[in-house]
């Protein structure tokens, strides 16, 4: 599983699910025990059906298969034994606490757009020409030069 | 003069200061590079443990310890260092040389990866003998004057060739270039940290003193705890540890780069200027945005007299991604805390400089030899090459270099901030080659003294 953040069909699995920030699996006390950690946008077992159908749910399935008592992630009470096993954190803290993945997917396509217009002499000309003033003096605008000009 | 002495006084007096015991420090760990200098780096292997102690009985009475006389213009200094298969070498018990944090233990060759030094820059590619193991003891002498230091010099090598079963394996001159200036064209060596009670004032007046134990083992450091330090006490105690590079710098690339991305001259210098942070003489940008200032450089009360956040936190004056920010950020908007991240760094010049207006490569090997001291490798130096100079997340522009001494391999970018829209420059070529580095331990006088009487 080491390279799991290696692998392509994994990556292209994770962005197919879409609401997976990240996941890792921890053997732990002497090999005994298993932690299965992740954080997602939403809740748990809304997506867990169609998360069967990835790489990634195949993946899980091995994974998990060396638990005591999985059903495999087929199996139709395999959220009732997920739910029976889970552990809710006692403290989650989160640098960006209000962005979905959806939402971080959007605004680095934006930055990147963005970036890019910033590097035409289009813009700049666009910038200098007076019929734009209008434009260029509104906070919104402003807003967004802030951002341009480091 | 008078103040330095009464300052003096005070630090090695004080109750209340950290005592310390700056005469049993090497020379060549706190001291500033003298202005001018001319010195020698010479690296020896020892092939046998007594022999190698035989030749540390004869260097003691030539390392010197403490800080500067009184009169600048007669400094000079022979410094000893030891890698980690040198410390083997002189036969330090296992227990001890276990005792060395990791880094050191490694050395720098192995660290390679962890401080950027790939493609060209690797280690399969370094100088002989760096990186080989076979450096074991790393002599330098500085002085300001060429007599005085032939005079140090030759003390120095009567002992080393005198002694059979230690060869010398590699040596390279240094000295300042006519102009005062790096290779680059840019005068250095002008910053020195503010150290809590060693009686050398720092560069920046505006700098709160850091505390000894950055610099020194024995001593307190900002966590508040010692430094982890080698044991026996006596081995470590008043040392540091020295990371040395030699690197060669591509100057024609340099002016290459710099021609092909402006239109004039001006343009060119600042441009320059932007990517170093501080103008040719010395003049920050931070203080002297618009052009360069020679007198205000000229003055050491003013030319490092500044902090970013107030006046240029944005980086329009001196851009956050410029050589000298990113490596001693100040009072920065950063990630982290700058403080933990101090080094004295010692850069010394080698080869001919390119002449003015040459932008031709001349095929000469040019560059410097550069010492970055610090009590912590990890935290100090490593940290600093691999989050500050091979990074830019720090600074909110993540995985940009240093313009300077990062290694671009031709994909490198620049952002300089500028108002309506920011420059980015983009396919910078590397324009510094590491040749070679070593991981050293610099022991305290009295540790030198342990050494040279290890017995069997």
């Amino acid at each position: 599983m080491a390279d799991a953040a290696a692998d392509e069909n994994v990556h292209a699995a994770v962005r197919q699910i879409g609401t997976l920030h990240d996941a890792r699996h921890v053997i732990f006390d002497n090999d005994t025990r298993f932690m299965f950690a992740s954080v997602f946008d939403g809740s748990w077992d809304t997506y867990i059906d169609d998360f069967a159908q990835t790489v990634v749910g195949a993946r899980f399935d091995k994974v998990f298969s060396h638990s005591e008592g999985f059903p495999g992630v087929t199996d139709p009470g395999v959220k009732d034994w997920f739910v029976a096993h889970q552990e809710p954190a006692g403290v989650f803290v989160s640098a960006y606490p209000d962005l979905t993945v959806q939402q971080i997917y959007k605004d680095h396509r934006v930055e990147e757009a963005f970036e890019a217009v910033l590097d035409t002499a289009e813009f700049r000309a666009a910038l200098d020409n007076p019929a734009n003033a209008e434009l260029l003096a509104t906070p919104a605008f402003q807003k967004l030069l802030e951002e341009a000009a480091a | 003069m008078e103040a330095q002495a009464i300052m003096n006084t005070v630090a090695s007096g004080s109750a209340a200061g950290m005592g310390v015991e700056i005469d049993d420090v090497q020379s060549g760990a706190l001291r500033p590079r003298p202005v001018p200098y001319e010195g020698k780096f010479v690296f020896l292997r020892v092939d046998d443990r007594h022999a190698g102690r035989a030749l540390l009985r004869r260097l003691l009475p030539v390392t010197a310890g403490g800080l500067p006389g009184v009169d600048r213009s007669k400094d000079a200094w022979v410094a000893l260092a030891f890698t980690y298969q040198g410390l083997s070498a002189l036969g330090v018990p296992q227990e001890s040389l276990d005792s060395f944090p990791r880094a050191f233990r490694e050395g720098m060759a192995a660290r390679a990866e962890l401080i950027g030094d790939v493609g060209e820059s690797a280690p399969a590619h370094w100088e002989e003998p760096f990186g080989t193991g076979d450096v074991h003891i790393a002599l330098s002498a500085l002085s300001s004057d060429a007599a005085q230091l032939d005079r140090e010099l030759e003390r120095a090598r009567v002992a080393y060739e005198d002694t059979p079963g230690v060869q010398v394996i590699w040596q390279q001159e240094v000295h300042q270039l006519p102009t005062g200036r790096t290779t680059f064209g840019f005068r250095d060596g002008i910053s020195h940290p503010n150290i809590e009670g060693v009686g050398l004032p720092g560069s920046n007046p505006q700098e709160a003193p850091i505390k000894a134990g950055e610099f020194i083992l024995g001593y307190p450091d900002e966590t508040g705890n010692l430094p982890p330090m080698p044991s026996p006490d006596v081995l470590g105690r008043n040392g540091t540890y020295a990371a040395v590079r030699k690197i060669h710098t591509n100057v024609a690339a340099w002016r290459q780069y710099l021609r092909a991305n402006t239109s004039s001259a001006e343009e060119e210098a600042l441009l320059a200027a932007k990517m170093v942070g501080r103008w040719p003489s010395g003049a920050p940008l931070t203080l002297t945005p618009e052009h360069d200032d020679p007198e205000l450089a000229a003055d050491p009360h003013r030319n490092n007299d500044f902090l970013y956040r107030e006046n240029d936190d944005r980086g329009f004056r001196c851009p956050a991604g410029a050589h000298i920010r990113r490596t001693n950020p100040r009072d920065s908007t950063i990630i982290g805390d700058a403080r933990m991240h101090r080094l004295i760094r010692r850069g010394t010049t080698y080869g001919p400089p390119l002449p003015e207006g040459v932008l031709e490569d001349d095929g000469a090997d040019r560059g410097l030899v550069g010492v970055f001291l610090g009590a912590h490798l990890e935290r100090q130096f490593e940290f600093i090459k691999a989050e500050w100079v091979n990074d830019g997340n720090f600074i909110g522009y993540p995985g940009e270099k240093d313009p300077v001494a990062g290694h671009h391999g031709g994909t490198g970018s620049v952002t300089i901030p500028e108002k309506p829209v920011r420059r980015r420059l983009r396919n910078l070529p590397s324009f510094v080659v590491t040749r070679g580095g070593e991981y050293c331990f610099v022991p305290g006088l009295r540790a030198l003294r342990w050494l040279a009487e290890l017995e069997d």
